[in-house]
């Protein structure tokens, strides 16, 4: 058994005073990457309480239910900033990428600490595939809530169908590795592959945005 | 794996196969304006659908022989028909007209669906929330149908009404009995009456793709086969899922077109205040 609360305490207090220290879109990076680990710590509270109302073991709460909880806790803090601040579209980008690696990262401490780190290739896997595919979803999802704005259809439908694109993303990889043999390595792939795929398709984008853009 | 799973998961790919051309064609489709939203609605429904067809696929093929339990999927179903609603509000923004008639008609007969899906699945929290998003649309469709005059006649609208309630009476006298017999004649007959209000729909489709009616009558008859098709799978057990299942596929392009042929006429509509 881990604590996981003084381990977040144990995290978030260096960054809590650095943010007295910073400024701009450094300043919102960390404070998103607080708010991401915030939000993971919420999660396992709540899909630890599902698990038990539900009735569905440990294994299936974590295949079917945790994608549905873990993406609703990460879509909190950017809709609460998405609303509150209006920002950019770099800055929408900026605050979803903090959150899903602030969220990716104590999620695998916590990991790390229950698991053991001695085992190179599964600290890898954690690292490289379970940590993309948090900031993978989360990219989507800023890409998604951010054309829903383009296009003027930002409604409570639009929401649920952005935040359902990273629930399905999310729970697809859970269910193909939730089972040895090829499905585990498509899983691995999975989330890798979408960061390849987004990566040039949202900075292209983003550019295309900023070159339109009238100067100021 | 059996054959049921094999060719559900074929199914499945199939309808992933097709979506993602739409989805990619739709995105193209995306402009500001009142015809313009439904496309960008629509792209959104058809991403939802396309990752909920992957993940029951993938499911098909991790866990052949197991039920699915409450999983995203059904998420992305239900984000899927309130985005289509969504578009179809946006659509018909200048004439939200409160029509009590439709409502009551669609709360009734969803409420009875509703409850046979509870009855079946006894899963009575997920069938309640999830069976929403199926009313909304059912009562947006309903109503749409009377504006853009889809119905030729009274007689066509009733026809609709009464079959769709006789396939739902049918089920329900299916839980009531207990001979095997009467059990399986009850079963193929909501059967031949679920497909053959499904035949009757995609004629409608296919008279009003023919005779170039105008997009959104179409749009609203490609919607209203679509929903069905659904509704139908959900009647359907074994081999019929699948021929159900098969069906609600091949109505996808039939929107598709809708929403290209609706593009299409506002793009001309835009052309002819440019040019007067």
């Amino acid at each position: 058994m881990i604590y996981a609360e003084n381990v977040l305490i144990c995290i978030t207090v260096p960054l809590v005073i650095a943010l007295m220290f910073l400024q701009g879109s450094a300043r919102r990076f960390v404070a998103s990457f607080l708010a991401g680990m915030a939000a993971c710590l919420l999660a396992a509270y709540v899909g630890g309480y599902v698990e038990l109302v539900s009735g569905l073991g440990a294994e299936d709460t974590a295949i079917f239910l945790s994608p549905i909880i873990e993406e609703i806790m990460k879509l909190l803090p950017v809709l609460f900033y998405l609303m509150l601040f209006e920002p950019k579209d770099v800055e929408l980008l900026l605050v979803a990428v903090g959150i899903g690696t602030g969220f990716a990262t104590f999620e695998n401490c916590c990991y790390v600490l229950s698991n053991g780190a001695q085992s190179l290739a599964y600290v890898l896997i954690r690292g490289s595939v379970v940590g993309v595919m948090h900031l993978v979803s989360m990219v989507a999802l800023s890409v998604g809530l951010h054309l829903l704005k383009q296009y003027k259809v930002f409604t409570i439908s639009g929401i649920i169908g952005a935040l359902s694109l990273a629930m399905t993303f999310h729970a697809t990889y859970n269910l193909l590795v939730s089972k040895q043999g090829i499905t585990t390595y498509v899983g691995y792939a999975l989330p890798l592959l979408g960061a390849l795929i987004l990566y040039p398709q949202t900075y292209r984008y983003l550019g295309k945005k900023e070159e339109r853009r009238p100067p100021a | 794996m059996g054959y049921l799973t094999i060719m559900e998961a074929f199914l499945l790919s199939l309808q992933a196969a097709i979506v993602i051309p739409i989805v990619i064609s739709t995105a193209g489709l995306m402009k500001k304006g009142r015809n313009g939203i439904f496309p960008a609605f629509f792209t959104f429904a058809m991403m939802s659908m396309f990752l909920s067809a992957l993940y029951c696929l993938i499911f098909c093929i991790v866990r052949p022989e197991e039920r699915m339990p409450f999983a995203v999927d059904e998420i992305a179903e239900c984000a899927m028909l309130l985005l289509v609603s969504a578009g179809l509000e946006a659509l018909s923004s200048k004439r939200k007209k409160w029509m009590p008639r439709a409502f009551l008609f669609t709360i009734l007969y969803m409420s009875a669906s509703i409850a046979l899906w509870i009855a079946w699945s006894g899963e009575w929290v997920q069938d309640i929330l999830f069976g929403l998003p199926y009313v909304y649309l059912a009562y947006l469709l309903i109503r749409g149908l009377e504006y853009v005059r889809a119905w030729d006649t009274d007689g066509e609208r009733i026809f609709a009404a009464v079959m769709s309630t006789v396939i739902l009476l049918m089920q329900t006298v299916m839980l009531l009995i207990t001979s095997e017999t009467a059990q399986n004649f009850l079963n193929l007959g909501s059967y031949a009456i679920a497909h053959g209000i499904t035949a009757w729909l995609l004629w409608k489709n296919y008279r009003s793709l023919r005779d170039k009616s105008y997009g959104e009558k179409t749009l609203y008859l490609s919607i209203t086969v679509f929903l069905w098709t659904i509704l139908v799978t959900y009647v359907s057990d074994g081999i019929y899922y699948n021929v159900a299942l098969a069906i609600n596929t091949m109505t996808i392009p039939i929107i598709w077109i809708a929403v290209k042929r609706l593009r299409g006429e506002a793009d001309g509509a835009e052309e002819g205040m440019e040019n007067p």
